[in-house]
């Protein structure tokens, strides 16, 4: 019994810490330009694809992969957002970007058509040489592609963590995040931080996409499930928080492993469901979330 | 160094600004005056970009600025500091005054302008690990000014900086921007405290409903019958 839970306990760290780099994307935007991105998972699911057909059409490794889809991701995002969502944030006088969210949330559904149309309603999953090979570690047993993909995921998520801390373009949008008129009074060109912000949180979920699929089989319907475990894991650890988004992803990891192996998936959803309006409603700037001046 | 041509601002259709123009020359102290909701922060803003110009002109050197925005503003040395001192309060004093000096040629007298700060300020040394929001009213005020000198000024514009503060930490203040104003560095001073900005300035404006009232050497102003009646309340 223990065993069978501290088994669980692993494998949801293992998972968490993946999740934690695929939301932090999500934070990062929230953070900075109040921007809810309910494309984020679909954007999430195209990465998926992409990586799937780097990995078996072209045979690059998956971690490799990373790279790429970290790199074409950044692309995407960063003129996603200089040609389609600055110019929506921009007409809106009282910066509070709805007219952004009901385009992502758009933007989101038809990518997941596009997705079932040209790739199918079936799930693919990628052979790589590390996929069913795992560790035996006493009577425990770690999945090896889950371990690779969770120590690439917490050192990019530290990465960006110090990124945000230490450089000059992370001071600014920190600074952009937490007052933009006065960030922009600073000397910060503010089009250019939204820019790159939306940028760095795709690249995050190019990276993401690549670590995942390792070992989970991509379908059109990913994306939807992938935007929900990540506004879960934002509002857990905090909107715009990065370390509060590592913790959160790595609680969300737990629920779903610990209440998947006692009950069943169903009700592990319905757990991380009722903890998130829980969050909302007591503590709504989250676990290691900044409470608003 | 700057002029203002008679400039209008609107918030949707209320006439915010109506025909404000004001002059500041190299080296002056200028304060700019009024009551509350006369329009000071509006003209504020509209130096630096924030709102949108209906009609005149802004002229810095003898240049228009006014299609610039905000950050290129900045850049050429046009720096204010906020009502309400706004720092960012998650971050620490020191890391508040590396925002100020974003802009690559204020990044480039970094560290020499650290060393003015904090000899003008000795707190904020004390303090500049500490997160901007733990401190004092003074002492944020103080930050918000080694902030805006960080930026690396050719105008300093500070915008109702006695807010809120005791009177004996409004006269530090004061002091002070005497003291960088005889460094070189150009001040517009806008302020609802009449008195003690007059007595530091070289010239006023009074400023009512969006329109300039009156305007003159300052030690005139001080001593005007006009001025006492309608805002020292003798």
């Amino acid at each position: 019994m223990l065993q069978l839970y501290t088994q669980a306990l692993i494998d949801g760290l293992l998972l968490g810490g993946v999740y934690a780099t695929v939301a932090v994307g999500l934070s990062l935007c929230f953070g900075v330009m109040r921007i809810v991105n309910w494309a984020h998972g679909a954007l999430l699911m195209m990465a998926m694809y992409l990586t799937y057909y780097l990995v078996t059409l072209a045979g690059i490794n998956v971690y490799l992969c990373c790279l790429i889809t970290g790199a074409v991701m950044f692309a995407v995002g960063y003129l996603l957002q200089k040609f389609l969502f600055y110019k929506l944030i921009v007409r809106e006088k009282d910066r509070e970007p709805v007219n952004v969210l009901l385009f992502t949330s758009g933007l989101g559904t038809a990518l997941t058509a596009v997705a079932l149309i040209v790739f199918g309603g079936f799930a693919l999953q990628a052979q790589t040489p590390y996929t069913g090979k795992s560790l035996q570690m006493g009577p425990f047993i770690i999945s090896q592609t889950k371990l690779i993909s969770f120590v690439i995921a917490v050192v990019s998520t530290l990465v960006l963590f110090f990124f945000v801390k230490k450089t000059e373009t992370g001071r600014a949008m920190s600074a952009t995040s937490q007052n933009r008129t006065v960030a922009r009074l600073m000397g910060i060109h503010e089009e250019n931080i939204y820019c790159l912000a939306m940028g760095i949180s795709q690249a995050m979920v190019g990276i993401s996409a690549s670590l995942l699929i390792s070992f989970y089989p991509v379908s059109n319907s990913v994306g939807v499930l992938f935007s929900f475990k990540s506004f879960i894991i934002v509002v857990l650890g905090g909107k715009g928080s990065i370390m509060g988004c590592l913790l959160g992803g790595l609680v969300v990891g737990v629920i779903e492993k610990f209440f998947g192996t006692m009950f069943n998936d169903a009700t592990s959803q319905i757990v991380l469901f009722m903890l998130f309006v829980l969050i909302l409603l007591f503590k709504p700037s989250g676990i290691l979330g900044k409470e608003k001046e | 160094m700057l002029k203002l041509e008679n400039i209008h601002v609107n918030y949707g259709q209320f006439e915010v600004l109506r025909g404000i123009s004001l002059e500041i020359h190299e080296g002056e102290i200028v304060a700019l005056l009024g009551s509350n909701g006369a329009g000071k922060s509006t003209t504020i803003n509209t130096i630096m970009g924030l709102t949108q110009l209906r009609e005149g002109d802004i002229l810095f050197n003898g240049e228009s600025i006014k299609d610039l925005r905000t950050h290129e503003r900045v850049q050429k040395g046009i720096v204010v500091c906020p009502e309400g001192r706004k720092l960012f309060p998650h971050m620490s004093v020191y890391d508040n005054l590396l925002i100020g000096s974003y802009s690559p040629h204020a990044r480039a007298k970094r560290a020499e302008n650290l060393d003015l700060c904090f000899q003008l300020f000795p707190k904020l040394y004390e303090r500049r690990n500490q997160a901007a929001r733990t401190m004092s009213g003074g002492e944020q005020q103080m930050c918000a000014i080694a902030r805006a000198l960080m930026s690396d000024p050719k105008i300093l514009m500070l915008d109702e900086p006695s807010l809120g503060l005791a009177p004996v930490i409004v006269q530090k203040i004061f002091d002070t921007l005497v003291e960088i104003n005889k460094k070189g560095l150009t001040i517009l001073l806008v302020e609802q405290n009449v008195m003690a900005s007059l007595e530091i300035a070289s010239r006023g404006y009074i400023i009512e409903t969006g329109e300039n009232i009156i305007n003159g050497e300052a030690q005139e102003m001080l001593h005007s019958e006009d001025v006492k009646k309608a805002y020292l309340g003798i």
